[in-house]
Order: structure tokens, then C-alpha cells, then sequence
């Protein structure tokens, strides 16, 4: 044969095969492009979910108050799926052909968590006016879960409800038939035996009481014909803040007190009951202020769990039908240890080390983990499109995100690209809530005398705990340490005069005395616009820092060591303790009403 | 004669269909496999920063691992904007109707693998951006096989590249 037919016969038979190779390859990476792309798009389309509901919470005075909370979630909901269309117009899918794909969206909060998917509303025969039909179904949220646990030993029986840090509800029950005895508390647990309520210290650390003021913006103008404003002194009353007005001839007129409502001045009027009940509250020892009140009532309801849920170990968890949980699979097993004995070193709640905690996070991934499996399951036999729908395994620190923050957590399952089908989730974290208190949530301000500026750091701020100057930072001495707040206090609030007229305003840029003008606040450069210069927050809490440079863990600063190079350390903690004590102790809790009794 | 001008001239013909034509299309393959491989690893290892609010070292050399094991090297470049809201803060209140203007400040590969080779990881904030390209400084198989047949002038044709950016979501102060 012809060396020319050899050529032929040779190209024949790899020109086919390299079309049909580099077709193959075109749509591996068409597929993958278009799951890059899809990804991307999941993930805005959350972080805009996320940011609708911080705009909705922090802008709202109500938003604690839970049909409120269920208006917030449903507007982030639709704000999802709005920007999810929105980017995928181009590919052609409108809000409602992609719907179906997003087989669960879960808002994890502070003691539970809802799940915004698919469901079938049956109304009751008699009552209400129906305006939609039982057979359909519709998308909304579904009834709150809460993050609990059953413990059952003979006669005795606990559901405890936890949540993200060391709240929890306690339903006990002991006796049987005519002999029940039920009881029911909500609070905090801490170490008991640490909190020195006579020298106000929790563990050695000085519990301070702070008298607390913000800035506030009104729609009113005042005769110059700009918009009023002022710092007011104010109080947590059941949870709302309750202003003391401080010009006298108003306070005379209207009232003492007034809540901030619709940006303008709610008088509480003279000689109401109200009045009395938070003149009373005021007068009260410790009244106003949260510090001392949190330990101390976190005493008394630490002392309860110790003497009453002793008992209580992993043995006796039980689920829904009554059959144990199996702790192990959880790869949260914590054996035979008493969950609710807090005296024991090994075991202060406050720690992400303890017992009480590990079980805390167990709870959390047990009950979502049971729950959007079922969830997601069952969707399949009214998801209306034709893929098979199941819950995707979440890494552990995807877990660990959840276990510790406000999260929003999305699916989107089943989208045609190229040789498969779309199938990740995305969870993003939101710490600017009024739902809860994260450990990093505090921040301390310091100012320099005669400055109009308020500088705010974040508790391990290196500028707050350092002694000496170095080339490319200057330490703050403690005498310029002023106050610790929330982080939402220093966020910028919106006023809204019409549509499209807003004016804003920062709480904590508070009127200046000497100055006789108001102060700015801006964020330290050190360990907040540029965060990488600061201590790890779990530091703080433990008391010891240790240089991650060296490895013999020689801590470079300890809090229970006299020495005076740690002064400044102490000082941040006590803070930094009182205030995340006092936020805590405000945060509105749909539960606290148990604690009366 | 002329049968064996046609005869070298089919040996020749034969020679380029049966070695470089097969070798240009696996290895133009094999570079849309690079390809595929640095741009996935790329948008990884950006997305893991803004999720996590942190940019470790040990991420930072897995991800060049992971490129490096496509037999290219690489010139990666990285880039954080910080947000400053300060200037918008400073407003005094006869101003107070306007709103506050962001501002952001930058850093890049240099100073960044400073910092991370000093403390081994950098945290980020809410708001920050974070961005990273990817190039390849080597020629390819493809490239070479390619510059036999005709040339592409300038230095800019890197065959294997990739560039994923994005505003960060979370505080990476947290835990």
C-alpha cells in the first residue's frame, strides 16, 4: 500500500476521535463554567438575602418582637429569590421556573430556626374567610424549630431548649400519673459558685455598670429649621429602650420618659402606670443597668439546673419517637459526663470547650439535620420538577457556622448544565442582628482628651492591650478607655423624612461637652477597617494570651497574673465582660417571661 | 523523478498528520484541562476567603499546589481592598443629609504574602474585596507547537489563566 493511503486511512481515524474528544471537553467545561457561574450567582443572591434582613433589623425598632421578625425573614426570603432572577435572567429562568429548584431555604436564629420552602396551608372548615384553596400549595415559612433536646430517666423527664450561647429553657417534669410535678425556667447558665455578687466580680473580673446614652435623629425641626436632634440617657425597660428626657421644661409638659418611635419623641405620659412601673424599675438596686443583674440572676437560675438536671448525661437523649440519639454518628459524644453541672472546671458554660457547649452544638446539628432531611425529601412528591431532591452533606465547618452564628442557609438543586445537574448550597453568616450577642459583637471606644473623635476597636484590639508603641502603631493609655457597646450601636441609622428624602445618623456620635458640639465616631484603622492586627476573641474570654509565634505556649499576656504590663488586658476584659453581660441580659428572648417564677 | 519529490513530499505530509497534528490537539487539550483545572481552584479558593473572612497561608499553598500539579508555573497576584468607612463617618451633623462616601485602600501580593508569612493568616471584614489573578510563565507544549506554525507577538498570551474577585461576607474576626 501507497505510504499516501496510510496517511488517508490515518486521518480517518483521528480526525473523529479529536472532534469527538475535544466536543467531549468543550462541555465538561461548559459545565463547569456554567456551575462556577451558577455558584456565584447562589452565593449573591444569599449574601443579598443576608443583607436585606440586617438592613430590615437593624432600621427596625420592633424587630425582636416575632410576627415582626416574621415579616423581616419573608421580605430577606423574597429578596433572594428576586436577585437570583434577576442574574439568571439572561439564562432565561424568570422568580418562578426557579423556585422550585430552591427546595429549602433555612434562616437559623437565636433558639431556632425557620425554613422558608413549599407547603400545603389547610385552613379550618369554619371561621375565617378562605381566600386561597386547600388543595394548592404555597410558599412561605414553616413553623418555627426550636433547638431542643429530651432527656428521659424513670419518672424524671427534661426538654431543654438551647441556643446560641448559654441561654436555655428547661421544661421538667418528675412523678408520675397524679403525682406530676411540672416546673419550667428560662435563663442563663454560668458557673455558680464564680459570680461574687458583693464585690461584683464573675470569676475575678470587675462587673461594671454603665450609665448608657446614644445619639438620636428626629423628623421635627427645631426653630433654625434643621432637624432636631440630642443624646438622651436611656434604659432597657422589658427589653425596649425607654429615653430619659433631659430638657426640663419638655419633661415637665409631656413626659419624664419617651420611647423613639417613628424617628420622633412617643412621651410616656405623667401619672400613668407605666410611669410608676419604670420609676420603680429605675429605683430598684442594680435596676437600670444589665451587668450585675445578668450574673445575678444567672446565679439563681444556675443553682436550679445544678441541684434539678444533675442527672442528666447523653444516656438519657431521646428523639421525637423515644428512641436514643446516637451521639456518635453526631460526632458529638460527650459519654456519660453531667451535661448541666456547670461547678466543674471542665465545664464553664461561658467556654466553647465545655460539655454544656459540645452538647449545645450538638442539639443544633441534630434537630436542623433531622428536620431539612425530611424536609427536603418529602419535597420531592410536590416539587413539581422531575429531580430527585435530598439534603447535601455539610462539612464540619459549614456546621460550626451554624452552631455559632445567625445564618442564612440556601439550596439550589436540580438545574440543567450541560452533562449534569446543579446541585450546592450556601451559608453565609450574618453578625449584624438584633437576634443575638456574638462573643465578637462588643465594641470598646476610647478618646483622646479634647478630641471631638470617638475611636471604636474591637475587644482584642492590639492598640487596647499593648504597653509600647511600636514603628506602625500607637497604644491608647487606659485613662482614654471609655465605653463598650453593641456593634450595631455604631452603625449608621436611616431616618425617613418622604421617599426618597432619608437623613442618617450614629448613635454613638454623642454630644461633646466641652466642645458644645457632637463627636464623630470612626472605626480604629489598627483592628477594624484593617482587622488583621488584633487578638483572637476567645483570648479575651479565657483571660490568657499566648504569642502564636512561639511554640511553648508561654502566654505574653495573663489576666490572673498581678503583674502590671497586665493592667490594660484586665481592664478590656472587665469591659468587655460587663458589656457583653448587659447586652445579653436586654436582648429580647421569646422565653423570658418563664423566668418569673 | 517527480514520483520521488511526491514520495518525500508525502513522507514529510505524513509525518506532520501523524505526529505534530496528534500532539498539537492533546496538547492543546491538555492546556484546556490546565485550564479548567487553575480556574476551578481559583474561584475556590477566592469564594473559601470571602465565606470564611480569612485568607490563610495554608489555603494560600494548597491553592498553588493545586495549580502547580497542571505542570505549568505560575505568577499569581493578589489583591485585598479594604473598605474605609471613616470618611463617611466623620460628617459632622449641619451635613448630616449626606451620605456617607466609602473609600478603600489596597493592598497587594507583596505586602500580603509579607503579612502571611508573618502571622500566617489575614483576617478580612464585611465590605472588604479580595481578588486574585492567575498566569502562566511558562510555555506550554501547545504554545510551542503553535509558535512553530506562526507567532503571536507581545508578552500578554498567557496560555493558562484565571481571575476570580469578590466582596468578602463575613467578619473573619469570628470564630
Amino acid at each position: 500500500m501507497k505510504i499516501q493511503y496510510l496517511a488517508v486511512i490515518f486521518v480517518i481515524i483521528m480526525v473523529p476521535i479529536s472532534l469527538a474528544l475535544s466536543t467531549y471537553i468543550q462541555t465538561q467545561v461548559d459545565t463547569i463554567a456554567l456551575q462556577t457561574s451558577y455558584k456565584s450567582k447562589l452565593y449573591d443572591a444569599t449574601y443579598d438575602a443576608v443583607t436585606a434582613f440586617q438592613i430590615n433589623t437593624v432600621n427596625n425598632e420592633y424587630s425582636s418582637i416575632s410576627n415582626s421578625k416574621i415579616r423581616d425573614i419573608e421580605a430577606s426570603a423574597n429578596t433572594f429569590f428576586t436577585s437570583l432572577a434577576d442574574t439568571m435572567n439572561a439564562t432565561g429562568y424568570s422568580k418562578e421556573t426557579l423556585q422550585p429548584f430552591v427546595p429549602a431555604l433555612v434562616y437559623t436564629l437565636y433558639d431556632g430556626y425557620y425554613l422558608y420552602g413549599k407547603y400545603k396551608n389547610v385552613m379550618p372548615q369554619q371561621g375565617a374567610v378562605q381566600d386561597y384553596d386547600d388543595s394548592e400549595y404555597q410558599w412561605g415559612l414553616k413553623p418555627y424549630v426550636y433547638y431542643s433536646c429530651r432527656y428521659v430517666k424513670g419518672t424524671e423527664e427534661v426538654i431543654v431548649n438551647y441556643t446560641l450561647d448559654n441561654f436555655i429553657t428547661v421544661y421538667y417534669r418528675k412523678g408520675s400519673g397524679a403525682n406530676n410535678e411540672y416546673e419550667t425556667r428560662a435563663g442563663y447558665l454560668i458557673n455558680p459558685d464564680a459570680w461574687d455578687a458583693d464585690n461584683s466580680k464573675y470569676n475575678g473580673i470587675d462587673i461594671k455598670d454603665t450609665v448608657l446614652t446614644e445619639e438620636l435623629l428626629f423628623v421635627t425641626k427645631d426653630s433654625n429649621d434643621e432637624y432636631e436632634h440630642g443624646t438622651y440617657e436611656y434604659i432597657n425597660y422589658q427589653s425596649q429602650k425607654i429615653y430619659i428626657e433631659s430638657n426640663a421644661d419638655l419633661a415637665n409638659k409631656y413626659g419624664t420618659y419617651f420611647r423613639y418611635e417613628n424617628y420622633e419623641k412617643a412621651y410616656i405620659s405623667h401619672n400613668t402606670q407605666t410611669e410608676r412601673d419604670i420609676e420603680n424599675y429605675i429605683n430598684n438596686e442594680h435596676g437600670q443597668y444589665g451587668a450585675y443583674k445578668y450574673f445575678e440572676e444567672a446565679k439563681v437560675f444556675s443553682e436550679w439546673v445544678n441541684n434539678t438536671l444533675g442527672w442528666v448525661t447523653q444516656e438519657y437523649a431521646v428523639d421525637a419517637d423515644g428512641n436514643p440519639i446516637d451521639y456518635e454518628e453526631l460526632q458529638g459524644s460527650t459519654g456519660t459526663e453531667p451535661i448541666f453541672d456547670t461547678t466543674r472546671d471542665t465545664n464553664n458554660p461561658f467556654s466553647s470547650n465545655s460539655i454544656f457547649d459540645e452538647n449545645r452544638r450538638v442539639t443544633i446539628k441534630q434537630t436542623i439535620q433531622t428536620t431539612l432531611t425530611a424536609a427536603i425529601g418529602s419535597y420531592n412528591e410536590y416539587s413539581g420538577v422531575t429531580y430527585e431532591f435530598a439534603l447535601p452533606v455539610l462539612t464540619e465547618t459549614d456546621w460550626d457556622k451554624i452552631q455559632n452564628h445567625i445564618c442564612v442557609l440556601s439550596f439550589l438543586q436540580g438545574l440543567p448544565i450541560g452533562s449534569k445537574y446543579y446541585n450546592d448550597y450556601v451559608i453565609l453568616t450574618n453578625d449584624k442582628n438584633e437576634e443575638y450577642i456574638s462573643k465578637d459583637a462588643i465594641y470598646i471606644t476610647t478618646q483622646e482628651p479634647g478630641s471631638s473623635n470617638i475611636e471604636y476597636h474591637q475587644p482584642g484590639c492590639s492598640r487596647l492591650i499593648e504597653d509600647d508603641d511600636t514603628d506602625s502603631m500607637r497604644v491608647i493609655p487606659p485613662d482614654q478607655f471609655r465605653e463598650a457597646y453593641y456593634n450595631i450601636d455604631f452603625l449608621r441609622q436611616t431616618v425617613r423624612i418622604s421617599e426618597g428624602n432619608y437623613i442618617y445618623f450614629y448613635p454613638q456620635a454623642k454630644y461633646n461637652a466641652e466642645l458644645n458640639r457632637n463627636n464623630t465616631c470612626t472605626a480604629c484603622y489598627n483592628c477594624i477597617v484593617n482587622s488583621s492586627n488584633t487578638y483572637d476573641i476567645e483570648d479575651i474570654i479565657d483571660g490568657i494570651i499566648e504569642d502564636p509565634k512561639s511554640e511553648d505556649g508561654v502566654p505574653i499576656y495573663d489576666a490572673s497574673d498581678s503583674n502590671t504590663k497586665n493592667d490594660k488586658f484586665r481592664e478590656v476584659r472587665s469591659m468587655y465582660y460587663s458589656a457583653l453581660a448587659r447586652e445579653r441580659y436586654y436582648l429580647y428572648k421569646s422565653n423570658d417571661y418563664l423566668d418569673a417564677n | 523523478m517527480g514520483d520521488t519529490l511526491i514520495t518525500v513530499i508525502a513522507i514529510f505530509l505524513a509525518a506532520i498528520l501523524m505526529f505534530v497534528f496528534p500532539l498539537m490537539a492533546l496538547s492543546e487539550r491538555t492546556d484546556d484541562m490546565a485550564q479548567l483545572s487553575v480556574q476551578t481552584a481559583t474561584t475556590e479558593f477566592v469564594d473559601n476567603v470571602r465565606t470564611t473572612g480569612k485568607l490563610n497561608l495554608s489555603d494560600y499553598e494548597q491553592f498553588l499546589q493545586t495549580i502547580t500539579a497542571t505542570g505549568n508555573a505560575f505568577d499569581v497576584e493578589l489583591e485585598i481592598k479594604h473598605l474605609d468607612e471613616n470618611p463617611g463617618q466623620k460628617t459632622t451633623q449641619a451635613e448630616v443629609t449626606k451620605i456617607g462616601e466609602n473609600i478603600y485602600y489596597n493592598e497587594y501580593t507583596s505586602q500580603i504574602m509579607e503579612e502571611l508569612e508573618d502571622k500566617g493568616y489575614i483576617r478580612l471584614k464585611e465590605g472588604d474585596m479580595f481578588s486574585t489573578t492567575v498566569k502562566n510563565t511558562n510555555t506550554t507544549i501547545a504554545q510551542q507547537l503553535r509558535g512553530f506554525f506562526y507567532k503571536i507577538a507581545g508578552n500578554e498570551n498567557a496560555q493558562v489563566a484565571a481571575k476570580h474577585g469578590g466582596v468578602v461576607s463575613v467578619n473573619g474576626s469570628g470564630n
